[in-house]
């Protein structure tokens, strides 16, 4: 199942609204679904304020294969922006220390089972993959 | 669907999915609580990376005049992001 989404914090509705289309349609199980939209919203809101200047609609994609729900968001880019590679944040601090910037991502990392950044073609592709339970 | 209010108690209530686009909205509310104050998560059933900013910010304000905020009633999903954000040891969690 996939879908475009303008380049907005205002699509976030619509986007909620479409993953649990998809959860409903892919029979998703309840324990990956947080998650899954956690990542989802990161993800997408990174690239509403990192990639400003290309007003293209985002792609979101979700798949089920067997136990494995696999995610493809899709951005136009000029330049690559490994998302992969971020979210290195000292999570030990103490709180005098501590900036919220980068948790997202750190975050994400967690919850998900894979997080991969593939550029081609000016465009940013990155998929995340959920091991399902059943 | 997200909201928040404060009781009469002093008590923070938040209700539905605090996301991105509710920030500005959370942000304005938590900006009045001067003192410490429980937040019930009871009705929350989801919160994003920009939600948890919210609430970190709120909690240092308060920490720097020794005051704090106590969290209670938080779902199983929003714990786990709490514990791996570390934010057990950052907020008194109930």
């Amino acid at each position: 199942m996939e879908q475009y989404f303008n380049k907005s914090f205002d699509s976030l509705e619509e986007i909620f609204n479409f993953l649990d289309r998809c959860f409903l349609e892919l029979d998703v199980e309840e324990e990956a679904r947080f998650p899954v939209k956690f990542a989802v919203e990161e993800i997408f809101t990174n690239m509403v304020k990192y990639n400003p200047e290309q007003q293209n609609a985002i792609l979101i994609l979700l798949k089920k294969n067997g136990r494995e729900l696999t995610i493809q968001m899709v951005d136009r880019q000029d330049q690559p922006f490994d998302i992969s590679k971020a979210g290195g944040v000292d999570v030990g601090l103490p709180i005098d220390q501590r900036k919220p910037g980068g948790l997202g991502i750190f975050l994400t990392k967690k919850l998900l089972d894979k997080v991969e950044y593939e550029h081609s073609e000016k465009k940013s592709k990155i998929t995340l993959v959920k091991n399902l339970e059943r | 669907m997200f909201d928040i209010r404060i009781a009469e108690d002093n008590k923070v209530i938040l209700t539905g999915r605090l996301d991105a686009s509710q920030v500005d909205k959370a942000r304005a509310e938590l900006d009045k609580v001067k003192l410490s104050a429980v937040v019930d998560f009871k009705d929350l059933e989801y919160i994003s990376s920009a939600g948890l900013g919210i609430l970190f910010a709120a909690q240092k304000r308060l920490k720097d005049g020794g005051q704090g905020l106590k969290l209670v009633n938080l779902n199983n999903h929003i714990r786990d992001v709490f514990r791996y954000a570390r934010f057990d040891t950052i907020f008194e969690i109930e």
